[in-house]
């Protein structure tokens, strides 16, 4: 009938338009007693069976009543070795070793099914295996996907979920703190770093993209990233239009979509890494080394500050004779980021003699600079400078990512040679918005702005004074990076300048991209004059630092007021550097707590962020979009259920309405807390099925994304309903009973060969009258296979991992390899090479073709269940990529380890990789294949050599038999192949 | 064959399941999914359960390549002949052109728009008099062959949503590209060499970047993929053996593998083994064929002179035309080339030409050489970008010096063979070349036509993906009749 509608509909013509205009009528009057999905849960009875002795659990009893129903009966159970396997794999997603199996085939406890599961669920390895699917539904990816498909750093909301599957958090709290755990009371660090479930969308920065029209995208993509996750709803069918079939209206969307829509957040960001919002987010280690530093510095600052307190009559006579002889206490600050002394006097090429920051230390190394248009040099009476014709400028590159929280201070000697607009140092856009920041001449006064836009979301000062022409002057600059017109100060030859404000409302990032220039803006203007002595720090100089720049000596100032009438902090600051020409231990103090402040500093900066969801101060409107498009927007509506079940809770308590607290605007928590009152049956039915489609492989709705008029109803409707009911009332939400239920059953554990009854009855598995066989995952299968050969690290959690790849994958479609992340692919080394799937670095644009040749989803949107197919490039890998080709060479390592003979290292491997022991016929044909083989290498030992170089060792060593050993290699990798590998 | 009985019962099943899909929606692509699995790859030719996607016309063309020009070229200095721009070379665009629709943000707050008229000479060619820019010199000698399109336009006005739409009927990400549709709708013709093929040439730092959803499967089955075809000793990723493995060796090691995994089929009286044992033997006969088909050595010196020099260097993009050739040849059915690097913001007349040298001469060279092959007439060319560039000028315009921003409301791409209308030129652009006058081609219509050309209805070829049933052309598309011949 469907297939009927589709053709008509396909076909275009008034039959169509009739229909179209027929199924909108209805579609939205629909109540939700209509459609199975909707209707409210009533807990079904446990039917009764004939074969009262198979049923182990509740679940078996549906499953039998109904097989019985059709004549049916079910299938023996699974052979033990099989059967863990298949447990093994459904709740860790890796093999069972060979002794866990010896020990499981022969326990013959009443409950050892249950005692074993119960050893796989506690494993932290369940964690990793649930949180793959959890992962394709929430997108989960290490790029923006978008155009250059630059790095992000979300693996802290990875691990997130990994640790909440292992922690037990039942299913409501999992969903609340992934929607709304920014809103919860109190909310803690990994409650907001569950919110980035609904960050994980794509984000784009494309220059020339209007901002917006992506936003909305974004917002879009939660809201129906939402509606498929939590109700299997296909809402985003009701972006532009009423949804043709499920009762959903285009205002229904455009109020689901107001609860997402209220993020601070930009249209075009993630150039440098995380979008705003992102917060810092330390793991449990580094937040105790964090302590233990900031603590330390306090004792520091302490002690530093308890001896700056007292007095001495040392001090006295330092300062009596300080009066006669002045010491050089305050030295000019060192800690440039850039530092053009121009006293070149010839060539092309300008040297930043600035000493670079790394994590040891400050390392003086001279970096040259270009210098574009015709240099020339002068001899001043200042000494040596450069020559600016108004076409030579300076590319000093990269200073650091300056934004507008990022205080800066900048130092250069000029001499202009006339009054003109003219541009000093700057890096802005190349467009309209000329985003970025600049300092500049304008009519001779020096004008500084940080710019968002152009004239609008700016901070623009300039100082009252002009400059003189044709005379040298030390300017120094100063930005607090409070983004305000009071944090900048200006001083001309040591002296404060008074400023005029011109514009004072900048509030968003100024980062941009381009070389940070001197002597010329974007719009190609020029300086003209002389330029020497150019130095940038990233911090605010102090008032003593400013002083001594500008050519004075602030220690004489200070000894030159009298003791009385100092102020406390000139007291402060004159013990200060008495302390510190004088004496030694608190020199020593001052060392200590500069390391520490530095290896603080370097440790937050070292810190992984990750992006988070927030709620704007000032809820932003939300309007029902023509066509879904920004440009169009119609009436305002405010965050609220679909109206099919606004009703529903009107009818009920009310408290949990998600659309109408009191007092106030709804927002994420109340639709959380809504998707979960008594009274919404969709989380608990979705949520069910796909826990069993987890285990099974398929859903007992086959369409676990849509449950929708068009989607599949459950085969067994009453099944899926006590098991929802049971999750949410027996279980309360707690995942792992409910996954032991699942595969604790006789159901599960049933033989999964296809018999002649119940394949012509029971053609497609639908009434589970044998065991399931889904297909490993790509990662099943790459981690089993390192797992198998005992090269699989199990190190939980971190940054990402990149296993090896042919080059050039990423190098062949990148942006720009030098200017952005993700752009060249550096492998992993070490044990990262053998990690977990789920912990392979996910590129958007170019997954790991090792994973993406075995139907992992793009990460793009949303996927709810993997396709399965079946292609010569699936084979390639499994025979050719050198992490399987690793595997196999370890795997026969291994082997060769535990036993002497051929035939016994064979059926080990056979169980390492299928649980199971060869049967004799299989058995016979892998000896006959070692021993020919072995004849072969034995002809060639350097072939032999050359495939065990691709183990993990690299080399084989000496007592090595090579040529038993590579033919082993061979069989291991044989039987990695094989089709019950992939399909147990 | 084995022939258990559990097989039988299998074998029977399956036949009813298919006899039930078809009824049921998406019952035609389930039908050739099992019927593609059962073949593993083994059956030549579209199977007769596409027969759902078909046009009642027969199909025109058997193959496509694709020569898709990431960035976007200009048409203005290309295809698109305006004459009469020179006299008004500087001038103000008249605001009234602009008509307040949106630009890119890199030109949208730009205050000054000055008319850029194109440096280079245009002349007619061929019987058609195609008018044709001096900087396609080799293009010109095949005019006759082309149907040159000066109406294309899209709604997309920057790179990553406009190559998505050209390449997978949306702008955002998410859907099957269009080899992935073919590959849906026509099945595998070729034994040995996968169906699909995507080679990318060009690419210094800053040019457009690409993504694998360009020729991605979407939501269609992952074996319907774009399968990247590179240069160097491994033209598809992991084809070599493990060193110390020869191709004796695999050979044996596969025997023994089918063997046990049909001892596994009988045991458990899954048929689907069969087809997963297939492909392994597809895989080892790629890992003969491609290096065959990557052998240009055996390619005579005239053929490298027709495709020039540049057809010896690996990589280039005149080798990855005649590449492209090689796999035409051998029945792969869906050639995507990319040649990155026409995004023209600023020094356009540094940049252009030596684009066009990359280009002209292989991309001329490929439809002569089908031709000559025979092969022009079921092989479809299509050349083209994403989007066109504006007639004012981005940044400053100076004596020899400008750049031109994106504009999707006109462009020009070209095709040749497989039943396109030789020798025309469709569409009419204003004076600008700002606005098209005379028959639009939206990026979907292209589609269409490109579908109809390969005996697919764009209308039917549909797939469902949660809850609806998607086509490429998404909800538009319309045949261009008179890019047929």
């Amino acid at each position: 009938m469907a297939g009927n509608a589709r053709r008509i509909f396909g076909a275009g013509g008034l039959v169509a338009t009739l229909l179209s205009v027929w199924s909108f009528a209805t579609a939205q009057e629909r109540t939700a007693d209509e459609h199975w999905a909707y209707r409210p849960i009533v807990r079904p009875r446990i039917p009764a069976v004939r074969q009262v002795d198979w049923p182990a659990t509740a679940v078996d009893r549906f499953v039998l009543a109904r097989l019985e129903a059709a004549g049916l009966s079910p299938a023996p159970e699974a052979a033990r070795p099989l059967l863990a396997r298949r447990l093994a794999l459904a709740l860790t997603g890796l093999p069972p070793t060979v002794e866990d199996v010896d020990e499981f085939a022969t326990d013959e406890g009443p409950d050892a099914v249950e005692r074993w599961v119960d050893r796989w669920l506690a494993s932290p390895a369940y964690g990793e295996r649930m949180a793959t699917p959890w992962l394709d539904l929430a997108r989960y990816a290490d790029t923006h996907g978008y155009h250059a498909d630059t790095h992000r750093e979300m693996w802290r909301w990875r691990d997130w979920v990994i640790d909440a599957f292992n922690r037990g958090l039942p299913f409501d709290q999992f969903s609340i703190e992934q929607l709304a755990g920014d809103l919860l009371p109190a909310a803690t660090l990994d409650q907001r770093i569950a919110t980035g479930f609904q960050r994980n969308h794509m984000i784009i920065f494309e220059n020339g993209v209007i901002g917006e029209e992506y936003r909305l995208e974004y917002v879009a993509d939660r809201t129906n990233t939402f509606a498929t996750v939590w109700l299997a709803q296909t809402f985003q069918c009701a972006r532009c239009h009423d949804h043709k079939h499920d009762p959903f209206t285009r205002r229904d969307y455009y109020r689901l979509f107001a609860y997402f829509n209220n993020v601070p957040e930009e249209g075009l960001d993630g150039q440098f890494g995380n979008a705003a919002p992102f917060i810092s987010a330390p793991t449990r280690l580094q937040q105790a080394s964090l302590d233990q530093m900031a603590g330390e510095l306090a004792r520091l600052d302490r002690q530093i500050v308890d001896r700056l307190g007292e007095t001495d009559a040392a001090q006295s006579r330092w300062e009596d004779a300080g009066r006669r002889q002045l010491p050089t206490l305050v030295r000019p600050p060192e800690d440039m980021v850039l530092h053009l002394k121009l006293d070149e006097s010839e060539g092309r090429t300008a040297r930043n003699s600035a000493a670079l920051s790394t994590m040891k230390g400050r390392e003086a190394t001279i970096r040259e600079l270009s210098i574009h248009g015709e240099p020339a040099w002068l001899e001043t009476k200042e000494g040596r400078a450069l020559l600016f014709d108004g076409s030579t400028w300076i590319d000093a590159g990269e200073l650091g990512p300056l934004d507008r929280d990022s205080p800066v201070s900048l130092a250069l000697l000029v001499f202009p040679t006339t009054t003109g607009s003219l541009p000093l140092a700057g890096r802005t856009s190349d467009d309209a918005e000329r985003r970025g920041w600049e300092l500049s001449l304008v009519d001779g006064r020096v004008q500084f702005r940080l710019t968002r836009s152009s004239g609008d979301d700016e901070l623009l000062v300039r100082s009252e004074r002009a400059l003189a022409v044709r005379r040298w002057q030390r300017v120094l600059l100063v930005y607090d990076g409070t983004s305000r017109a009071a944090g900048v100060s200006l001083y001309v030859d040591g002296k404060r300048e008074g400023m005029q404000v011109e514009r004072d409302r900048l509030s968003q990032s100024i980062r941009t991209t381009g070389p940070t220039r001197l002597g010329r803006n974007v719009a190609g203007e020029g300086f003209r004059g002389m330029l020497r002595d150019v130095r940038a720090w990233t911090r605010a100089l102090t008032g003593p630092e400013i002083a001594v720049l500008g050519g004075r000596d602030p220690v004489a100032e200070l000894l030159a007021v009298p003791a009385r009438q100092r102020t406390p902090e000139q007291s402060r600051q004159l013990r200060r550097w008495y302390l510190e020409s004088q004496d030694a231990t608190f020199r020593a103090t001052l060392a200590r707590r500069d390391d520490v402040e530095r290896s603080l500093d370097s440790l937050r900066k070292s810190l992984p962020t990750t992006m988070v969801m927030q709620e704007l101060a000032k809820p932003r409107a939300t309007y029902v979009l023509e066509r879904g498009d920004y440009r169009l927007p119609r009436e305002q509506v405010f965050a609220g259920a679909p109206a099919i079940w606004r009703q529903a809770s009107r009818e009920s308590s009310g408290e949990t309405s998600a659309d109408s607290p009191a007092g106030r605007a709804a927002n994420r928590l109340d639709l959380a807390r809504w998707l979960f009152a008594p009274d919404q049956p969709l989380a608990a039915r979705v949520a069910a099925n796909r826990l069993w489609q987890i285990d099974f492989g398929v859903g007992l709705a086959r369409t676990s994304d849509d449950f929708g008029v068009h989607g599949e109803p459950p085969v067994q409707p009453e099944l899926l309903d006590w098991l929802a009911d049971h999750l949410r009332r027996d279980l309360a939400w707690d995942m792992k009973r409910f996954h032991r239920l699942l595969v604790t059953s006789a159901t599960f554990r049933q033989a999964n060969a296809l018999s002649a009854r119940s394949g012509e009855a029971d053609p497609e598995n639908r009434l589970w009258s044998r065991g399931p066989r889904p297909r490993l995952t790509a990662e099943m299968l790459r981690d089993s296979a390192l797992a198998a050969s005992g090269l699989l690290v199990r190190r939980i959690g971190g940054p990402s991992v990149l296993p090896p790849q042919p080059p050039g994958l990423w190098e062949e479609v990148a942006y720009d390899v030098l200017s952005f992340t993700a752009q060249k692919f550096q492998p992993s080394t070490g044990g990262d090479v053998y990690r977990r799937g789920v912990y392979t670095f996910w590129k958007r644009a170019v997954p790991h073709p090792a994973l993406a040749t075995f139907d992992v989803p793009d990460r793009e949107t949303c996927v709810v269940t993997r396709a399965t197919s079946s292609s010569p490039l699936q084979a390639l890998v499994l025979m050719n990529e050198p992490g399987y080709v690793a595997a196999a060479v370890e795997l026969a390592r291994a082997a060769a380890a535990r036993h002497v003979r051929v035939d016994e290292r064979i059926a080990w491997m056979f169980r390492a990789i299928l649980a199971r022991a060869p049967t004799r016929e299989e058995l016979a044909l892998l000896n006959e294949r070692f021993a020919a083989e072995s004849r072969e290498f034995a002809a060639r030992p350097e072939a032999a050599r050359a495939l065990l170089s691709g183990g993990a060792a690299g080399a084989v060593s000496r007592n090595e038999d090579a040529p038993s050993l590579a033919s082993l290699a061979l069989i291991a990798s044989l039987v990695q192949q094989l089709d019950e590998a992939r399909v147990p | 064959m084995n022939d258990s009985r559990w097989t039988d019962a299998w074998r029977l099943t399956r036949r009813r399941l298919l006899d039930a899909g078809a009824m049921s929606a998406g019952g035609a692509a389930l039908a050739m999914l099992l019927s593609e699995d059962a073949r593993g790859g083994e059956a030549a030719g579209a199977p007769s359960t596409t027969a759902a996607f078909r046009t009642p016309r027969p199909a025109r063309t058997k193959r496509v390549v694709f020569l898709c020009q990431s960035g976007a070229p200009s048409q203005l200095d290309l295809f698109d002949h305006k004459p009469d721009l020179s006299a008004r070379h500087g001038e103000e665009l008249p605001r009234s052109v602009l008509q307040g629709e949106r630009l890119t943000t890199m030109t949208s707050e730009q205050t000054s728009k000055p008319i850029v008229a194109s440096p280079y000479s245009f002349a007619r060619h061929g019987r058609c008099g195609a008018e044709l820019s001096e900087l396609l010199p080799y293009t010109a000698g095949v005019a006759d062959e082309l149907c040159i399109v000066r109406s294309m336009f899209t709604e997309a006005i920057n790179h990553d949503p406009a190559i998505n739409l050209l390449q997978t009927g949306s702008q955002q990400p998410g859907r099957p590209s269009l080899g992935a549709w073919l590959s849906y709708g026509l099945g595998r013709e070729s034994h040995d060499l996968p169906t699909f093929v995507v080679m990318i040439s060009g690419g210094e730092p800053g040019d457009q970047p690409l993504n694998g959803r360009l020729w991605g499967p979407g939501f269609l089955p992952t074996h319907h993929q774009g399968v990247r075809f590179r240069s160097g000793a491994e033209p598809v990723l992991y084809l070599g053996n493990p060193p110390g493995v020869d191709a004796a060796a695999r050979r044996r090691m596969l025997d023994t593998q089918s063997a046990l995994d049909r001892l596994h089929e009988r045991a458990t009286g899954d048929v689907e083994i069969e087809s997963r044992i297939a492909q392994f033997e597809l895989a080892a006969r790629m890992q003969r064929a491609v290096p065959e088909l990557a052998d240009l050595s055996r390619e005579t010196n005239e053929t490298f002179a027709l495709y020039g020099d540049d057809a010896r260097k690996p990589g280039s993009f005149a080798a990855n035309c005649l590449l492209a050739r090689r796999m035409l040849e051998r029945g792969v059915r869906f050639v995507q080339l990319y040649h990155r690097g026409w995004d023209h913001h600023h020094n356009l007349p540094t940049k252009l030409p030596p684009k066009c040298r990359q280009t002209d001469q292989a991309s001329a060279a490929l439809v002569a050489d089908l031709k000559r092959r025979g092969l022009l007439d079921d092989t479809l060319v299509v050349w083209g970008g994403e989007f066109g560039r504006t007639a004012y000028c981005q940044g400053m315009l100076t004596a020899d010096d400008f750049g031109r921003d994106h504009h999707p409301r006109c462009f020009s791409i070209w095709l040749a063979g497989g039943g396109v209308r030789a020798g025309v030129t469709v569409g009419k652009t204003d004076e600008y070349s700002y606005r098209i006058v005379e028959d639009p081609v939206h990026v979907h219509d292209l589609q269409a036509t490109l579908l109809a050309l390969l005996g697919i209805d764009h209308e039917r070829l549909t797939f469902r993906s949660q809850g609806r049933d998607f086509r490429l052309t998404d909800i538009g598309g319309v045949v261009v009749q008179k890019m047929l011949a």
